[in-house]
């Protein structure tokens, strides 16, 4: 009898919703942020968004996943305005998110010494993981576009990502985790 | 297939940048190999770390909360506490030390259920094959059994510690299958639990001390039987499927980080207890720390210069010892998220009680009449861990239910909304709605007289 090949499976629920959240967890919460104007709701929105998700056929939804989701979170972040009745105070709510972002000198100083202190440890790694890790997070690059930047394989980019970000785990002091 | 836990792709996956039959592939290693999604779990953390340090910016992921939330709505428990997925599953202290017997008795629990009489060693790997194990055992619940100084380990039963060591590192899968099978099974097959008794007031007068345990271990079963009775039937549970305890621990809570010691992390609250007046509430959150360590007992002793008497909510022992399968001692993978109710006698300005995990003197935390919150401004953790609670005292029919009846509860899920309802989860949410409409059917059901 031949070997059943793990993705022929049908693709249960749970497994939809995590590889949901692998893909578009971070698409949709920048998405949501464009209409609640808040980090904060826009996660809720996007959790709410993979919880409704669970109750969706697989089936129905599979072939159309992006666009279910973006949909739902649309609505999900549009009820979210209606209910708080914030429509027409979203003006005034940029002014006040503006003004409570404004930090302290000392603040400041805390996250410039925090980000140069990952840096140092960013830096102690072997020079292509380290320039992989960078064009990463500090770019926001994709596999691809690292791929494209540094004329690795884009197997070999994963590999220098993975690599380099599980010795950062080791390495990394517990006050910077 | 068995995904290595050095596969690249995990991390590509944790960063959203696999997909197709990959992802698909990676996704499902996730929700079967507990090793995988740990390791996805620490990436994810990994990556909002540099996003919000080198990135600059705010960190457009999930909270491990948030994720847990999600994966919670799946029918599953959250994954907390995990020991690294770099540790190899069979070199955890706490599995080496009793796993022969929880293979061997799991082995007896497989074959139970197949209906042949050997003890056959059964070769288990992380991601069980919980389907094997028999719905008896899947749905027994944590009975506390136990009192004073004794832990509970040390009366565990080896079939018991099986069943606890088994779910402690399985927890999602074993809730997986348990609300699986629970949705599956015909009404009929639901009622078959063990009749509960509820837990007994302790008193103070004629003892030298009072202290009580702070389990460490719910089951699983009670808050999906709770959602299909009520949202396919409109019918309420039978009272052998409503465990107080289970319902409040279907849930995530604040991680605790009040006091620590003996691989333990908890922390303690006190607030009144709104359908009682002459009660107060004492909510201890226990869970395993960083990194499982030898298991050792969490207490809360009363001090009987103030506390009357006190009683765990939930945890009910069971009616007929005959049905003894049930799980004793703990699974610290899943916190839990415990309530004591008092009556107090005194009204002076000393101690309360105090919690003490194992036995460093540094490891305990005490309670003053001053820290006593009125429920309304105690954390919103509590307001709606008492608010379960609430319901299911009122659908146990439980003694001293104060002033709780259907109109109450009402009064105060309306409350809870109202105060929480810029901050609730999905999951709360979802929960308030089940709640009300439970608290909405023992009102029908008192009008009627039934």
């Amino acid at each position: 009898m031949g070997e059943k090949n793990d993705t022929d499976m049908a693709e249960t629920s749970s497994e939809l919703v995590e590889r949901a959240i692998s893909e578009f967890e971070s698409p949709l919460i920048g998405y949501a942020k464009t209409i609640v104007h808040d980090l904060d709701r826009a996660r809720d929105v996007v959790q709410d968004t993979f919880i409704r998700l669970y109750q969706q056929d697989v089936g129905k939804v599979n072939s159309g996943l992006k666009s279910w989701l973006f949909t739902v979170c649309r609505n999900r972040a549009l009820d979210v305005l209606r209910k708080e009745k914030r429509m027409v105070l979203v003006e005034d709510e940029i002014l006040d998110a503006n003004a409570s972002n404004i930090k302290s000198p000392a603040t400041i100083t805390a996250e410039q010494e925090r980000v140069a202190m990952v840096k140092s440890y960013i830096a102690r790694l072997p020079e292509n993981q380290a320039t992989a890790i960078i064009l990463k997070f500090e770019k926001g690059y994709s596999y691809q576009q690292i791929s494209e930047e540094t004329g690795l394989t884009t197997g070999n980019v994963g590999f220098l990502i993975h690599t380099g970000m599980k010795r950062l785990r080791e390495t990394l002091p517990e006050n910077l985790k | 297939m068995k995904i290595d836990i050095n596969d690249p792709r995990i991390t590509a996956f944790a960063l959203g940048e696999l997909t197709g039959s990959e992802a698909i592939e990676i996704a499902r290693a996730v929700r079967s190999d507990l090793r995988v999604r740990a390791a996805v779990e620490e990436t994810r953390e990994t990556a909002a770390l540099l996003h919000g340090s080198v990135g600059g910016g705010q960190v457009g992921l999930l909270t491990t909360e948030q994720r847990e939330a999600v994966h919670s709505a799946g029918g599953e428990g959250p994954l907390t506490q995990l020991t690294s997925a770099e540790v190899s599953f069979w070199r955890r202290p706490v599995i080496v030390a009793i796993g022969a017997a929880a293979i061997v008795t799991l082995g007896v629990f497989i074959t139970q259920k197949n209906g042949r009489d050997t003890r056959e060693v059964v070769d288990i790997e992380p991601g069980w094959d919980w389907s094997a194990v028999a719905m008896e055992n899947l749905t027994s619940p944590v009975v506390v059994d136990y009192t004073g100084d004794k832990p509970p380990h040390a009366q565990t039963e080896a079939s018991a510690t099986a069943v606890a060591a088994a779910i402690r590192e399985d927890t999602v899968s074993f809730r997986e299958e348990l609300h699986k099978r629970i949705s599956e099974q015909d009404a009929e097959a639901l009622q078959k639990l063990p009749e509960l008794k509820e837990q007994d007031w302790h008193e103070a007068q004629g003892n030298s001390g009072l202290t009580l345990p702070v389990p460490q271990a719910s089951g699983a079963t009670s808050w999906p039987l709770l959602q299909r009775y009520i949202t396919e039937n409109s019918a309420l549970p039978p009272i052998s499927a409503v465990r107080i305890e289970e319902m409040v621990n279907h849930f995530h809570y604040k991680t605790p980080s009040m006091l620590r010691g003996a691989g333990l992390v908890a922390d303690i609250e006190l607030c009144n207890t709104p359908w009682n007046p002459a009660t107060m509430l004492l909510a201890v959150h226990i869970s395993s720390d960083v990194k499982l360590t030898a298991e050792a007992a969490a207490t809360v002793s009363f001090n009987i210069q103030q506390v009357s008497r006190a009683r765990l909510l939930g945890y009910s022992s069971l009616k007929s010892s005959a049905t003894n399968s049930s799980i004793r001692g703990m699974s610290r993978s899943h916190g839990n998220y415990v309530i004591y109710e008092l009556e107090l006698s005194g009204d002076s300005d000393l101690s309360i009680a105090t919690l003490q995990l194992g036995d460093e003197v540094a490891a305990s935390l005490t309670v003053y009449p001053d820290q006593a919150k009125s429920w309304f401004t105690s954390s919103a953790d509590l307001r709606f861990a008492s608010t379960v609670t609430a319901t299911g005292m009122l659908l146990t029919t439980t003694t001293s239910a104060g002033e709780l009846d259907a109109s109450r509860l009402l009064s105060l899920l309306g409350l809870l909304e109202e105060k929480d309802k810029s901050t609730l989860s999905g999951e709360r949410r979802h929960a308030l709605t089940l709640l009300t409409r439970a608290a909405e059917l023992v009102d029908v059901s008192t009008r009627s007289g039934d």
